[in-house]
């Protein structure tokens, strides 16, 4: 914590949405360096964004209303953030649920998956309890994408960016918008 | 010219004005499309960026505006406000707006600019901002404003060219007609014509003009005669109008009065000035009726029902002193104009209603007076002889009931034998004429009454009939045949007692007068014997015995002189009068001259006025002066001197009153109804000679004259005998 921020104790109450606005449109050049804290921050809003990129399948859903499930499957890394991200936002007319899940099988009705780094060992056996779901797979685990996951977080100097397997999120049956891939970075199977 | 050049340039500028303004307005509307479009695409293209805090992404989008060079900056700015990216990525910061404005496009003094919102999925995501640099369009304009002055300039200067060229060849020609024209209606002489200058289409106006010149004066004509005929109309309609005697009134379909006659003027009291223009009914209905007229005319505008229109009607109207009187109206429509106007007769009907009622009152009191007459009355038709009405008394009177009455004719109530004579009197009778004539009626129940009817041709109920009059004489004739019988009789009783009188008198008289002529013979022959005795024997007698002679024959005088006055007294009444007219002066004259015996060696003073001529036999009137003036030189004896008046007092009647005075011994007035009684004296033949038959005799003569004669007198104070003769009608000389 170099920042000026640690100097005054006032300042550690400012709410997280002030840091977040701080980091994301301050110009680069003159960002300090991102924490582990609101790296996670950052991702949470990404995964709230995903929702405005990504189309699902009708049968994803029963009905317009029914709520669009973010799901954190393992150890949770957003700690509140996730949870304050999405609150009171509506995709359309759907409300969002965050939903928390130490194993595959309890996954029931999910549309955004994150799979936290402490599944990095059993990524093919969770792939393979999701073939045939809609279900966008989101996961800052190195080589995420070219395992079969569908969005990473890849950390790039001080900037998150994304990397997109479209393979994947096609054979899920979701639509990316083509907005999104153009500040992402597109990996296929020719790379495979 | 000046106003041709002004029209063309102002009609030139405003075009060009108005294109220029909407020019501006298109240039501004397109650029700000253009704009919105352009920012439109770039917003949703840096949706992502913003999304995911790709300011690398976002710098790249932007500079993607390099292709449109209207652009000369944008920027991006996070959902929080903050500057996310710009373009070009060299332009300083501060050159941008530090957070975003509200939304939409606007002119900021040479630029246009404005603020885009950054929306995916219904997310706002940021804002973007675009400015557009309107050097161009200023450019663009520049030029439109070069053509316009350019356009304008040269349409000047056509417009120029042109109006001069019209001028030559349009406006001269076309003033010249409209100078012609001008003089024409000043002078209304439309025997001029305008003079052919052009050729073309103004030379057939120009002779158009001519030939409308040429309608136009016979059209004048005949309008100036239509003129002098319509005056003469008017003037007629005027003299009616004026002249008429009632008053005429005519109103237009709002009830304004357009005419009012002098009739009217009189009949109302308003001038005719003050009339025309005000409402009818405001000026001569009385209030309670106006409603209603206005009501009428109201009804006859709006469905053409006007039941009043061409009737005579009775209503009341009212003057200028708001004094009413009966009127009356008839309303007819002018003409068939429309609006319709219409045209009032009002005649003022007060002295027709009088006369009506008048009419009426007198039918009123004639039917009393025949109704109620005491008299029998009734009417009958002159050639049916019907009874047409009877009144109350001939009901009354004949006993036949009012139907009996009527169902009968004037022949049924005489008797059979007297309907001819009725028959031949109706047909002599004088037309009209009030009659008066006596028939036998006979009544009901049968009794035959003696009328007098008088009767008066009229008309009654329209069948020709006679009012007649009957009075019952039944009765007075009986009273008055009475009356000549009683006169008859009366007559007869005084002829008899006359026949007795005269027989009486006859004998009377010739008894008096033989008694007078008995008495004279021997008393002439004791005259004569004592006369013979005296001359024989007078010297032998003593004077005793002469003295009893001379007493003897002065009785015998005395004897002789009475029988005399006795004669005269019976031949008075006896002989004949002639009356002539008679000079009393020259006969008073004669009678004091005779009694100069009587008058000798008295002292008397004769008193005369003058007398009148009168009408009377000359030998008995001088017999009555000779016996007044003797008496009254007899008994004023004692008096000197003795004064004698004879004169006239008065004139009564057409008789004079004449007297006789003197201021003799008089007598008491309480013996004055023995004056002139025969052989009645009131004085001693010792004292007064005389025989008392003189007055006695006067009297008889005045009366027999028809005068009166009488006397005033007092005892020891004189007398005065009054007696009256017919005074002669004309003085007769001789």
């Amino acid at each position: 914590m170099t920042s000026p921020i640690s100097r005054s104790p006032t300042l550690k109450l400012f709410p997280f949405g002030f840091v977040i606005a701080a980091l994301l449109f301050w110009p680069a050049q003159d960002l300090p360096a991102q924490t582990a804290a609101n790296e996670y921050q950052i991702k949470a809003v990404f995964l709230f964004n995903f929702t405005q990129f990504v189309d699902w399948p009708a049968n994803a859903f029963s009905d317009a209303q029914t709520p669009l499930v973010i799901g954190v499957l393992g150890d949770d890394p957003f700690g509140p953030y996730l949870d304050e991200t999405v609150r009171g936002e509506k995709v359309k007319d759907r409300p969002l649920v965050v939903q928390r899940y130490r194993r595959p099988a309890d996954i029931k009705t999910c549309h955004v998956l994150f799979i936290s780094r402490s599944e990095s060992a059993r990524l093919d056996q969770i792939f393979g309890s999701l073939r045939g779901r809609n279900i966008l797979t989101v996961s800052d685990i190195e080589g995420f994408a070219r395992r079969g996951g569908m969005m990473l977080f890849l950390t790039q100097g001080n900037k998150t960016r994304l990397r997109i397997n479209l393979e994947a999120a096609k054979a899920a049956n979701l639509t990316i918008s083509s907005k999104l891939l153009r500040p992402a970075e597109i990996i296929g199977r020719a790379e495979d | 010219m000046g106003i041709i050049l002004l029209t063309s340039g102002a009609v030139v500028l405003l075009t060009c004005t108005s294109f220029f303004a909407y020019e501006i307005l298109t240039f501004r509307q397109t650029m700000t499309r253009n704009l919105s479009t352009l920012g439109e695409v770039i917003a949703a293209n840096s949706t992502a960026a913003l999304a995911f805090d790709n300011q690398d992404d976002a710098n790249e989008v932007l500079a993607a505006l390099q292709a449109e060079r209207s652009v000369v900056a944008a920027s991006l700015y996070s959902a929080d406000g903050k500057l996310f990216a710009k373009y070009p990525t060299t332009m300083a910061d501060e050159a941008l707006p530090a957070t975003p404005g509200k939304d939409g496009y606007g002119f900021e003094r040479s630029n246009l600019a404005g603020f885009q919102p950054v929306v995916e999925r219904g997310k706002r995501l940021g804002t973007l901002y675009l400015k557009s640099d309107n050097r161009r369009m200023h450019e663009r304009f520049r030029l439109y404003a070069g053509i316009v002055v350019l356009v304008v300039i040269g349409s000047s200067l056509v417009a120029y060219a042109l109006s001069r060229r019209l001028q030559r060849q349009i406006s001269i020609p076309i003033l010249d007609l409209a100078e012609t024209a001008r003089a024409i209606s000043e002078r209304h002489d439309y025997s001029t014509r305008a003079a052919r200058l052009a050729g073309g289409e103004l030379g057939l106006l120009t002779d158009a003009f001519n030939q409308m010149l040429t309608q136009i004066q016979k059209q004048d004509r005949e309008s100036k005669q239509a003129e002098g005929a319509l005056r003469q109309s008017e003037e007629r309609m005027r003299t009616v109008l004026e002249s008429a005697l009632d008053s005429i009134v005519a109103m237009d379909h709002e009830g304004r009065i357009v005419e009012f006659n002098p009739a009217a003027e009189k009949t109302f009291r308003y001038q005719r000035s003050e009339a025309v223009g005000q409402l009818l009914a405001d000026l001569i209905i009385p209030e309670p009726f106006r409603e209603r007229h206005q009501r009428g005319l109201s009804h006859y505008l709006a469905t053409g029902e006007g039941p009043v229109l061409g009737k005579r009607i009775e209503m009341t109207a009212m003057r200028a002193d708001r004094s009413e009187f009966p009127a009356e109206l008839a309303i007819t429509r002018m003409g068939t104009q429309e609006p319709p106007m219409f045209t009032g007769f009002i005649r003022d009907i007060t002295e027709r209603q009088e006369a009506e009622e008048m009419l009426r009152a007198s039918e009123e009191r004639y039917r009393t007076l025949f109704e109620r007459n005491p008299s029998p009355m009734w009417v009958y038709d002159l050639e049916t002889l019907a009874f047409l009405a009877v009144n109350a008394a001939a009901v009354r009177h004949y006993g036949y009931s009012r139907d009996e009455f009527l169902a009968m004719t004037i022949k049924d109530i005489r008797p059979a034998e007297d309907v001819p004579a009725l028959l031949d009197n109706l047909r002599q009778r004088t037309k009209g004429l009030d009659e008066v004539s006596q028939w036998r009626h006979r009544k009901k129940d049968g009794a035959l009454i003696q009328v007098e009817i008088t009767s008066h041709d009229l008309r009654w109920l329209g069948r020709p009939g006679s009012l007649v009059l009957i009075n019952d004489i039944t009765a007075r004739q009986r009273a008055e045949e009475e009356v000549r019988q009683l006169n008859e009789d009366l007559e007869r009783r005084i002829q008899q007692r006359t026949a007795q009188l005269e027989v009486t008198n006859k004998e009377l008289e010739s008894f008096s007068y033989s008694v007078s002529h008995d008495l004279r013979a021997p008393l002439r022959h004791i005259e004569g014997y004592v006369e013979l005795v005296v001359r024989n024997a007078g010297e032998t007698l003593n004077e005793k015995s002469r003295g009893h002679l001379q007493t003897v024959s002065e009785s015998v005088a005395e004897m002789g002189q009475l029988i005399d006055d006795l004669l005269d007294f019976s031949r008075t009444g006896q002989v004949e009068m002639r009356q002539t007219t008679i000079d009393l002066d020259q006969l008073v004259g004669e009678t004091i001259a005779g009694l100069e015996r009587e008058i000798h060696g008295r002292n008397i003073v004769w008193k005369r006025g003058p007398l009148p001529p009168v009408q009377a036999d000359v030998a008995l009137v001088k017999q009555v002066f000779v016996n007044l003036i003797s008496n009254a030189v007899k008994y004023t004896r004692p008096r000197d001197p003795a004064e004698v008046e004879i004169g006239c007092a008065r004139e009564e009647n057409g008789d004079a009153v004449l007297f006789v005075r003197d201021n003799g011994v008089g007598f008491d007035m309480k013996y004055a109804d023995k004056l002139f009684g025969v052989f009645q004296r009131l004085h001693h033949a010792d004292e007064f000679e005389g025989t008392g038959v003189g007055l006695a005799n006067v009297q008889r003569i005045i009366t027999r004259h028809g005068g009166r004669i009488w006397a005033e007198a007092a005892l020891d104070g004189g007398a005065t005998f009054f007696f009256t003769l017919t005074k002669s009608p004309k003085r007769k000389k001789g």
